[in-house]
């Protein structure tokens, strides 16, 4: 019997088309709502402990709505979404550092909002500097960063967050071969150490590792 | 995640945002740290220029500088306070929309960065007074304990204009109206002496006015009134409880409005 690891029950998802900025808007919201815009509809989808799922599917079809909605940092408007273990998001590398801090600095902010403890964070942070492979960097502010660089910098500190499951959003479209070879690599290792991923992106052929499961998402736009 | 991890995860998080803040607001200044004691200095200044040596406002023997610093260290902690918090969730907006933390550490943090700036002041306040021929004494330390309802209030107005101006940007500008009015309906510039007796209700309604004077009574007339200090606490929880709970009613919906 396999254990799930993540259980969405009839899941529906709307955005509004315009966001009420003002208070003007937000009166006329009152009389006429605003039109929203079903990302996701009626989707129940199963994924069990140490499963690797890909999510394809053109622009608009809701593949990042959905990991946002597993990471918890949006709300369904209907239907449910449990999960069991830790979850790490990787929408986008490098949400949240301060470019005018340095590495090091942002490598502790970072782990932090990962929800790396002080007492882990201590033990890995060699190790994270390590594996970002930009050691002569740490003490320079990021603004001095290259695009390349700041990725590795992010990818790093997720590896060592110790995830029970990886939502990945299109990541590796960033990054040169020598960054690409090693978050494969890193995915491998965590498929095997039976950690939960759920990858998204537009090709599915670009993907080197064979994942366990496809699902296809079909846009509405 | 349990609930001793959930609120040591919080604290972390308000650890690394206000060190984060601290860090950053003067790494791309010249004179730094310096700003904390020019800001209110300068400001004191001007005031006793125009407040003090102009119009002559009375005071009732105290020289009008160290009068207006006593007004300002209260002051200033709460109009920078909300002004800085405001926006807190607006800057992070990659943060917030791209992964889960508990938002209300960004303008809470803020606040606590704001906490040295007020240590700061009340150490000026305290050299002032010396200078102005005054004797501070040990008494003076029971001023610490006003920091207790001013953070409560600070953070409960920063946690609600925080939220409000991330989906409505018109409150970032209501909210620069409302100090211009509350900066003069606060006994900052003149004396709480000054209201006509038909208005001092204003003065127990508005815990700022009620630590300032708690302030004044205490250093230049050495009468400790702890009933002022306790008129200030329910209106500073109220405002703190209120701030958490719509927070927690609504830090979901953030991602989707802000």
């Amino acid at each position: 019997m396999k254990k799930p690891a993540i259980t969405i029950d009839n899941l529906t998802k709307q955005y509004y088309l315009e966001k009420p900025r003002t208070l003007k808007k937000w009166f006329r919201t009152m009389f006429a709502p605003f039109e929203r815009f079903t990302v996701l509809k009626n989707l129940s989808l199963t994924v069990d402990k140490g499963e690797f799922v890909l999510i394809t599917g053109p622009n608009g079809s809701g593949k990042t709505t959905l990991l946002k909605l597993i990471a918890g940092i949006t709300e369904p408007d209907r239907g449910k979404i449990i999960t069991y273990g830790k979850i790490v998001p990787l929408i986008e590398l490098g949400a949240g550092f301060n470019y005018e801090l340095t590495g090091k600095e942002n490598i502790i902010t970072n782990a932090a909002i990962l929800g790396i403890s002080k007492q882990t964070l201590k033990k890995i942070i060699p190790k994270i500097i390590n594996y970002s492979g930009i050691k002569n960097f740490i003490e320079v502010p990021l603004k001095r960063y290259s695009t390349g660089m700041l990725s590795r910098l992010a990818f790093s500190i997720a590896v060592y967050s110790d995830p029970d499951i990886i939502l990945i959003d299109e990541i590796f479209a960033v990054g040169d071969e020598g960054f690409r070879k090693k978050s494969i690599k890193y995915l491998k290792q965590s498929q095997q150490q039976g950690r939960t991923i759920i990858l998204t992106s537009h090709f599915s052929e670009l993907i080197e590792i064979k994942p366990d499961r496809v699902i296809h998402l079909t846009s509405h736009l | 995640m349990s609930n001793t991890n959930t609120l040591k995860h919080y604290l972390q998080l308000l650890e690394v945002f206000t060190l984060r803040e601290i860090k950053s607001r003067y790494k791309a200044s010249l004179l730094g740290p310096l700003w904390i004691i020019l800001y209110p200095l300068l400001t004191a200044f001007i005031l006793n220029f125009v407040f003090g040596t102009f119009i002559n406002i009375k005071t009732e023997g105290v020289p009008y500088f160290i009068f207006v610093l006593s007004g300002l260290v209260v002051w200033n902690f709460f109009q920078q306070g909300v002004e800085l918090a405001k926006n807190a969730l607006i800057w992070n907006r990659d943060l917030i929309t791209k992964t889960s933390f508990p938002i209300s550490t960004l303008p809470v943090a803020l606040v606590i960065s704001k906490i040295p700036d007020f240590i700061v002041y009340l150490i000026l306040l305290v050299i002032f007074y010396t200078f102005n021929g005054y004797q501070a004494n040990l008494f003076w330390l029971i001023i610490i304990i006003v920091i207790l309802p001013l953070f409560l209030l600070t953070t409960g107005v920063a946690l609600l204009s925080s939220l409000s101006n991330a989906v409505f940007r018109d409150f970032g500008k209501i909210i620069e109206f409302a100090f211009m009015i509350l900066f003069y309906a606060t006994p900052i510039i003149y004396p709480e002496s000054l209201i006509p007796d038909r208005y001092k209700f204003i003065l127990y309604l508005n815990p700022l006015a009620l630590f300032i004077t708690f302030i004044r009574e205490l250093i230049f007339n050495a009468d400790l009134r702890p009933e002022l200090f306790l008129y200030s606490l329910p209106i500073s929880i109220l405002t703190f409880l209120a701030g958490i709970y719509l927070f927690k009613r609504y830090h979901k919906k953030i991602s989707d409005l802000i």
